[in-house]
């Protein structure tokens, strides 16, 4: 092309135009990077150091810490430390002149709890239930042993917790009928399970009785149950590959775990569970109302008003602002059907709502619509490859239009419609402003599926990727611990959302490349 | 042909096989259920178009209908109860917001709310009296003073004035504020409830207020006859306005005690009882409340307010858009100006300039730019960006100052490059070139130079730290989400240009510039116009990044350093926690009507432009 003109000064104008170009680009690879390299960094093993600091009242503290090797702030060390007595980790900004780094005698363990907190200590010890007296130093042999017991003593405690169960209900039901003739048996159950508690009590006494002792900074011996404890390493002392397998282990945790601290650590299981379902719901409302419009428009729709007006709506379905969406979904479908279901199916729970409150269900009803014009706009570019004297050739062999559509269009144009489907999913699971008024909150107590007839919840509210990114920023997280996982969860969002687009366009890519001839 | 034994051939369409699937259909083109399953499917296709047109409707008709009591007012019936059902509905009701029985005394040391003042009145002058200072004010009553009352809102009371004008008599209800005034310490605010003449028997009116509406109920007896009045508390308009049935004349209203309940008013006389229920008090909002600035209780001046939760009950509650509306406006206009540079240039460039090889890569790159959640977009704006202008404001700004400065150093460094002969260098390397001066440019402006820059902060002692910066990060942010989106659409409009002008031109010995000038520009206009619009419109749905990025603060103000907060996000905020019966629903479903209006103008002239473009052109070049 540009060997066609003549030569010019159009240096500064072709410029212009490629600096805008290189900004944007620069504005996508930037917003990668950073998200990679932030919510990457959620997974390092950081090192953990013994520390001096002095606070501000000039009282000099020792602690074991992790070292965030992040250098936001200037001349700013920040650690992270273990309060026992809050059982609580806090982040400190520690100015330059205020800290002196010790030599690390001892190994420094990180102990990594249930509960999401971590525990940084030296000189390990164990303490057996069976034999209280005797104290066993850190080895992994001892620890591993422990581990297999602690595993023995939470599945005998299980399984009498699920014998409990139906003696308890058991029990219920005749303190409830209150006759004499159930007299006997109520007492009996009474003292199976009077004895099946103090078994249990047993076992949990056993199961606190396994302790891990360990020392702080400034030699204050402490000692928690080993039980709480998830897994425990000694950051500094790892080789390459075992630094690489405890990463893996934490992003094995991120995608398996519950959010733990209010959403600072652990995982986003229920978030992904929430948002891969909803995406399923949604598709599975979507997909026939989209392919069958699109099918219309293309094979039936006679060049009337009706197809104007049509045509008209779905280009401004695409352009109307999500929140626009989520509006209509509260006002509709919460407020009006659901409410109005809620008075003729489970009127007994009112005035407590089952479907008159946002769900399940309703989002993805919304998120539906939604996504409707993408779904329409791709089928249709499809069907609009098929060539018409295959059409015709099967109306002339007697096939009905149905039986054409079915075998002719459809199987021509099914990459295109699983385009659309792909594309409405990148959409859906990318759009978190309708569903944070018609669902998703930012921490829901059960998931929508569980064991319990119906099995699927549609009422249930559910959690959402997008809405606990959304939620860690809008709730000022800034703690570099929170802020990572908060990037982690986005930087998966971003990975699901650009892997499928990309899978949706490499397949529009080979469709266009099948019909090129045309 | 219906007893033959036929073939069906399906071919899949590829260029260099060609699979033949033989289909018997003899076997089952006899039997009806074919002719049935494909009346079946062809009905199923039409409920389908049909059904989405009929969600299009249910979307626009909730909307309307939610936002619909903006034009109508609340109703009310009254009725006689027998004194039985009057005595349960009594006993029955909870507490009432208040019980009011009309006052005609005169107005003697009277404590108001606060307990701060004393009112009393003689000569036709009401004077207030501060009792901590005793500082003393008073103010002037055409009329004679008939009664008085007090709000449930501090420094807020009502009073009846009866005026005489050529025989035939006034009466007059007025709300007085005590306003603490700047200069004169106090100062009165009158505002007229409302004004009627009578003929004989000295007329006698109860107000009542509303805690979560904002209404103020007014019970007056005119020459015997009762009447109901119904004001806005704000913009002081009659809603509703009738006569009380069921009162006979005889009866005077200092005999009777009204009493206010959320919903319904209570008449209550020893021998009979007479209920007046509200009806749709979520109605009671006005257009005025919502677009014409006001002078709440309280305030001044008129201003426009947004402050649906009072920090009192009986306070009004502010329901003025226009700080909603400005605040979009602001944050989509500032994105435009970001995003159309940005995003022209690119298409310009991608469309046009750019070599075959940078075009395949930089399109899908572009397109996967919009595909990216604008939750993570606000995400990094709001944690990354903010701080970052906070800290580096003018390095923010010289940035956007210096990148012109900088092509033309770019053109300068050409034009040598020319003079030696190194042209080549240069040419078909110009995104490489701007990549490496623009990230040398954010270096020079955030490391190389912002040491110097604050330290001229200090020697000026210019205060940035009070400046609300989330307004420009707000455009940067929206403006490089919305820029993919103008970037396709113009793009498309660019290269839907037929390539047989692009040519023509080429031949009558147009450079690249002339051409993009006087041929490619031209014809693409309307696509690009129609682009910026579609861009505006998405700017100004955009929920998640304002509402992630600014402090969502209701300001009516043009200032790019006062906060904002947009209707989008405003409807995430508040939504979820707003009644389903209160005005503040109304509102807020007005709001969302009127985005979805805004977009649906926008879109649709977009699409309009689009149509007559194509149009003509189809009549130019076919």
């Amino acid at each position: 092309m540009t060997k066609l003109y003549k030569p010019d000064n159009s240096f500064i104008t072709i410029n212009l135009a490629a600096s805008a170009a290189a900004m944007l680009s620069l504005a996508l690879i930037g917003l990668i990077m950073f998200v990679l390299i932030k919510g990457l960094s959620y997974f390092i093993v950081y090192p953990t150091v013994n520390v001096q600091i002095t606070d501000k009242h000039g009282n000099a503290l020792e602690y074991y810490a992790q070292l965030y090797d992040d250098k936001q702030v200037q001349e700013e060390h920040v650690l992270l430390v273990y309060h026992p007595n809050i059982q609580k980790n806090q982040q400190l900004f520690v100015h330059d002149d205020n800290i002196i780094y010790r030599p690390i005698i001892h190994p420094i363990w990180t102990l990594h709890l249930n509960d999401g907190s971590q525990i940084f200590a030296s000189h390990l010890t164990f303490q057996s239930s069976s034999e209280p007296n005797k104290i066993e130093r850190y080895s992994r042999a001892a620890y591993s042993d422990l581990r297999d017991e602690i595993y023995q003593l939470h599945t005998q405690l299980r399984t009498l917790t699920t014998t409990l169960i139906p003696l308890n209900i058991e029990l219920a039901t005749f303190t409830e009928s209150g006759s004499m003739k159930d007299k006997i048996r109520y007492e009996k159950t009474h003292m199976q399970i009077m004895s099946l508690m103090a078994q249990k009590q047993q076992l949990e006494t056993q199961l606190n009785g396994i302790q891990i002792h360990y020392q702080q900074a400034d030699g204050t011996p402490l000692s928690i149950p080993l039980y709480q404890v998830d897994y425990l390493i000694d950051s500094n002392g790892l080789s390459w590959l075992e630094r690489m397998s405890v990463s893996a282990l934490k992003i094995w945790n991120f995608m398996s775990d519950d959010p733990k601290q209010s959403n600072a650590s652990g995982g986003v299981f229920p978030a992904l569970f929430g948002t891969l379902l909803l995406v399923f719901l949604m598709t599975i409302l979507v997909m026939p109302f989209g392919v069958l419009t699109a099918l219309y428009l293309n094979e039936f729709a006679p060049y009337n008003y009706f197809t104007i007006i049509l045509r008209t709506i779905i280009t401004n379905l695409a352009g109307i602002p999500a929140i626009v969406y989520g509006v209509f979904g509260l006002g509709l479908f919460v407020f009006v059907i659901g409410t109005t279901l809620d008075q003729w199916l489970y009127s007994d729970t009112l005035p407590s709502p089952t479907f008159g409150a946002p769900g399940l269900l309703w989002a993805a009803l919304t998120m539906a619509l939604l996504t409707l014009p993408v779904v329409i706009v791709s089928t249709e570019e499809g069907l609009r490859q098929v060539p018409e004297g295959l059409k015709k050739g099967a109306m002339a062999l007697g096939a009905t239009k149905f039986e054409m559509i079915i075998k002719i269009v459809l199987p021509i144009a099914s990459p295109s419609i699983v385009t659309g489907g792909i594309l409405a999913i990148a959409r859906a699971a990318g759009e978190v402003t309708p569903l944070l008024l018609v669902g998703a909150v930012m921490s829901a107590p059960v998931l929508p599926v569980d064991n319990e007839f119906p099995f699927i919840h549609l009422e249930r509210q559910f959690m959402h990727l997008g809405v606990l990114v959304f939620d860690g920023v809008f709730h000022s997280q800034t703690t570099i611990d929170a802020s990572s996982m908060m990037f982690a969860t986005c930087l998966l969002l971003i990975l699901i959302v650009i892997v499928l687009n990309s899978m949706a366009s490499w397949l529009r890519y080979r469709l266009k490349k099948q019909y090129d001839w045309q | 042909m219906m007893g033959l034994h036929f073939t069906w051939v399906l071919c899949s369409m590829n260029k260099y096989q060609l699979t033949c699937t033989h289909m018997k259909l003899s076997h089952q083109h006899n039997k009806p259920s074919r002719f049935f399953t494909d009346r079946v499917f062809r009905g199923g296709v039409r409920a389908s178009a049909l059904l989405v047109i009929m969600t299009f409707l249910a979307l626009i008709s909730t909307l309307i209908y939610r936002a619909a009591p903006i034009l109508y007012t609340p109703e009310v019936t009254f009725t006689k109860l027998a004194p039985q059902q009057a005595m349960t509905m009594l006993t029955d009701n909870p507490p009432a917001l208040s019980t009011m029985q009309p006052h005609n005394e005169h107005l003697e040391n009277v404590r108001l709310m606060s307990n701060l003042f004393e009112l009393s009145h003689h000569d036709n002058r009401i004077v207030v009296r501060q009792l901590k200072t005793d500082f003393k004010i008073s103010f002037p009553v055409d009329g004679e003073l008939m009664g008085w009352q007090i709000s449930q809102q501090p420094n807020v009371f009502y009073v009846q004035i009866r005026q005489q004008e050529n025989e035939s008599h006034i009466l007059q209800i007025k709300r007085i504020q005590l306003l603490s005034h700047p200069k004169t310490g106090l100062a009165f605010q009158e505002d007229l409830l409302f004004k009627q003449a009578y003929q004989s028997i000295p007329p006698l009116a109860v107000v009542g207020e509303n805690d979560i509406h904002n209404i103020i109920h007014v019970v007056y007896s005119l020459d015997g006859q009762k009447h109901y009045l119904m004001l806005n508390s704000v913009t002081l308009e009659p809603l509703n306005h009738q006569r009380i049935e069921g009162l006979p004349k005889e009866v005077n209203l200092s005999e009777v005690t009204v009493t206010f309940y959320r919903n319904k008013l209570v008449l209550h006389h020893d021998q009979f009882v007479v209920l007046g229920e509200f009806s749709a008090l979520h109605s009671a909002i006005t257009i005025a409340e919502l677009l014409s600035p006001q002078q709440y209780v309280g305030y001044y001046d008129a201003e426009y307010l947004w402050q649906t939760n009072p920090s009192l009950d009986f306070q009004d509650r502010k329901y003025n858009i226009m700080p909603l509306l400005i605040g979009s406006a602001k944050a989509s206009l500032l994105a435009l100006l970001v995003a159309i540079p940005l995003a022209l240039g690119s298409a310009i460039y991608v469309g046009y300039f750019a070599p075959r090889v940078i075009q395949r890569t930089l399109k899908p790159m572009i397109e996967v730019l919009e595909a990216i959640p604008s939750v993570a977009i606000g995400l990094i704006a709001a944690i990354w960006l903010v701080p970052l202008t906070e800290a580096a404001l003018l390095s923010f700004l010289l940035f956007i100052v210096l990148l012109p400065v900088m092509l033309l150093s770019a053109h300068g460094v050409f034009l040598l490059a020319k003079w030696f002969g190194l042209k080549h260098i240069f040419v078909s390397m110009e995104l490489g070139l701007q990549v490496l001066l623009i990230l040398a440019l954010v270096w020079f402006c955030f490391e190389g130079i912002s040491g110097p820059l604050n330290d001229m902060l200090l020697v000026f002692a210019i205060d940035t730290i009070s400046l609300d910066k989330s307004t420009l990060v707000v455009a940067v942010a929206l403006g490089i989400a919305i820029s993919p989106t103008i970037f396709s659409l113009a793009e498309d409009a660019l290269s839907g240009v037929s390539n047989s002008m692009i040519k023509a031109a080429a031949a009558l010995g147009a450079t690249r510039l002339q051409t993009l000038q006087y041929v490619l520009l031209p014809a693409a206009a309307p696509g690009i116009i129609a682009a910026v619009m579609i861009g505006l419109g998405r700017a100004f749905g955009e929920t998640m990044i304002v509402l992630m990025v600014t402090g969502n603060t209701p300001i009516a103000q043009w200032d790019v350093f006062a906060g904002l907060r947009a209707l989008s996000a405003n409807l995430v905020i508040e939504l979820p926690e707003a009644n389903q019966m209160n005005s503040h629903m109304t509102v807020l479903f007005v709001t969302a009507l009127l985005l979805f209006l805004f977009t649906f103008v926008l879109n649709s002239v977009a699409e309009l432009i689009k149509y007559r473009y194509t149009k003509s052109l189809r009549g130019l070049y076919d």
